[in-house]
């Protein structure tokens, strides 16, 4: 379902990246590992479609990410990926409710129900009309997982979404990560170097 | 979730800064405003009020104070005119019509006309009640002087010496009101209107025919020959001195042109700071929002639409604020028109022009070129590199 084959990169003046070939089939839950600097990130936004390696190719759904125009690159990405990042940042001007439309509008797609459903699965209904400065890192976090699969994607990504959690809410985070995923067989890759989090994870790719 | 609302949610995010940043550019519209509307109606004022009237001829003096007192009733009049010059003046084959103006008095500020029936046909006039004056004091009133004094055809009133104040009363001999004129929107509005007999009659000393004067001699020609020729011979033959009430205008608008010209310049300086303003509050707020940015750009929004969200957020500024602008503007004339002197024409401040939409329009290219280059910036952003480096 995803592939990535023979995919290199390198940035001006600086280190060039071999990535291992890598499929991913529908549902599989991996843990990207690698020390810092290895290019754990740069495999993560080659994979999302937002850095087009300088070689090699990345297959999500059998599209080539890289041979999209650029506008429906970013749809397909809207679409398809959901995408979990080490800060869970929203948007200020938002509530919570609001973040979730806006994941849904970039995809044209109006879905009260669906937000509503997941809000629940991530034990925040509650606090729908909160802005996210009146949330806590944890429900953060939670919101930030809402919306990566608000628009049942095939491929959820994850940076490092536990390195500002303590124990019991890395716990969590994961378990959430898992279980919606899970609910609709999408795939999870999450890049960390946190133990914790490595253990938790059968299918491993290492960069090295 | 429309980018529209997008833009609107981060501007209401920062109420503060919008709301400068409204208030700016709404200052700078509603001097604009004001400026259009003011010198548009006194444009309009000045050839409404002096249409049908080739030539005035009073005493000699300011031809522009001649014209000013005759034909709008804002300064004093150059003194006055014998009559019977006058009536050669008015015999003459090139006049077609001249109406006699007796000035001089006032009731409470507004300014008493003594003439005769060629005033009407002059200003088109038409009566609202009543009938038009005949016999020496009668008056007929404009429709701005019967409804701020509230008066009714049979009144008595009493006219003042002079040309504003009510402290010199003619209080021995009263005038009835025979007639209420219908709304012209020019000068007739606020004049009451008798004949010149009551001017005489109620100044005395005039019974003698080489005695009596006018103050001035509104004049149509009946050929365009008369143009060049008539005000020449009057400046050269006689004693009186004639002006022509569009040359004056021309010149009064020219000198007033000066402080609106002044002022335009400084509403289109405070437009521009409205828009570096505003610019630089997007610009810094970009910096600000560059992950927001890029966030949305990872969740599928396409960079046409990241443009368009900053866009949107310099336009709707500056249509909110234009907006604003243009009602203050009118308001600011309601104002204006509220201090005006009783005795001229006001201004009407709820009138619309289609110049304002240019206003509108000039304020949301202000807007547009405002948030160009942080919208092109949006655009341009490499959200792989600012999600790494956040």
């Amino acid at each position: 379902m995803i592939r990535i084959s023979s995919v290199s990169h390198h940035y001006n003046n600086s280190v060039s990246f071999n990535f291992p070939d890598w499929n991913i089939g529908r549902g599989e839950q991996w843990v990207l590992l690698g020390e810092s600097g290895k290019g754990k990130t740069t495999l993560l936004h080659i994979l999302i479609g937002i850095l087009q390696p300088k070689e090699g190719e990345v297959l999500i759904l059998d599209q080539s990410l890289y041979k999209l125009k650029k506008r429906n690159l970013d749809k397909f990405r809207g679409e398809h990926v959901g995408v979990v990042l080490q800060q869970p940042h929203l948007l200020k001007s938002l509530t919570v409710w609001e973040n979730l439309q806006l994941a849904q509008s970039f995809s044209n797609i109006i879905d009260k129900r669906r937000i509503e459903d997941v809000l629940e699965s991530v034990g925040l209904s509650e606090k729908r009309r909160s802005y996210p400065q009146e949330l806590s890192q944890g429900q953060l976090q939670r919101v930030s997982i809402a919306r990566a699969v608000i628009n049942k994607p095939v491929l959820v990504v994850a940076d490092e979404p536990t390195s500002s959690l303590d124990d019991r809410n890395t716990e969590k985070v994961l378990t959430l990560l898992k279980r919606q995923t899970e609910l609709h067989q999408a795939a999870l890759v999450v890049a960390t170097h946190d133990r914790r989090v490595k253990e938790a994870f059968i299918n491993q790719y290492r960069i090295a | 979730m429309s980018w529209i609302r997008i833009s609107w949610k981060n501007l209401l995010s920062k109420k503060m800064n919008f709301s400068m940043n409204v208030l700016l550019v709404a200052f700078g519209t509603s001097i604009l405003t004001l400026l259009l509307l003011s010198s548009e109606q006194f444009k309009s004022k000045l050839s409404n009020n002096s249409r049908n009237i080739d030539l005035v001829v009073g005493a000699k003096g300011s031809p522009m104070q001649l014209i000013l007192s005759s034909v709008y009733y804002v300064d004093f009049p150059t003194g006055n005119i014998p009559l019977k010059e006058a009536n050669k003046l008015a015999a003459h084959p090139m006049v077609e019509r001249a109406v006699p103006l007796a000035l001089g008095d006032n009731y409470e500020g507004f300014r008493m006309a003594g003439t005769d029936s060629n005033f009407v046909i002059l200003y088109g006039l038409e009566l609202k009640e009543g009938k038009f004056w005949k016999a020496p004091f009668e008056v007929t009133v404009g429709s701005e002087v019967a409804r701020n004094q509230g008066l009714q055809v049979g009144d008595v009133i009493h006219g003042a010496h002079g040309l504003s104040s009510s402290q010199d009363l003619h209080a021995e001999r009263g005038y009835t009101v025979t007639g209420i004129l219908k709304r012209k929107g020019n000068v007739t509005d606020n004049l009451v209107l008798t004949s010149v007999e009551s001017i005489w009659n109620m100044h005395g000393g005039h019974d003698e025919e080489q005695d009596k004067e006018l103050t001035a001699l509104l004049i149509k020609y009946s050929s365009p020959m008369a143009v060049v020729m008539f005000p020449r011979m009057v400046n050269q033959t006689t004693a009186m001195q004639a002006a022509s009430p569009a040359f004056e205008s021309a010149r009064l608008f020219t000198l007033t042109g000066i402080g609106m010209e002044v002022l335009r310049w400084f509403a289109i300086l405070i437009m521009l700071i409205a828009g570096a303003s505003i610019f630089i509050s997007l610009y810094s707020s970009l910096q600000e929002r560059k992950y927001d940015l890029a966030v949305m750009r990872v969740m599928g929004s396409s960079q046409e639409k990241i443009f368009l969200i900053v866009m949107m957020e310099g336009v709707l500024l500056t249509l909110i604020g234009s907006l604003v602008g243009v009602f203050l503007g009118h308001l600011s004339l309601q104002v204006v028109s509220h201090y005006q002197e009783m005795g001229q024409t006001r201004f009407e401040p709820w009138i619309f022009m289609k110049e304002e939409f240019l206003v509108l329009g000039g304020g949301l290219c202000l807007g547009l070129l405002a948030s160009a280059i942080p919208a092109v910036q949006a655009y341009r952003s490499d959200i792989s590199l600012i999600l790494a480096t956040h």
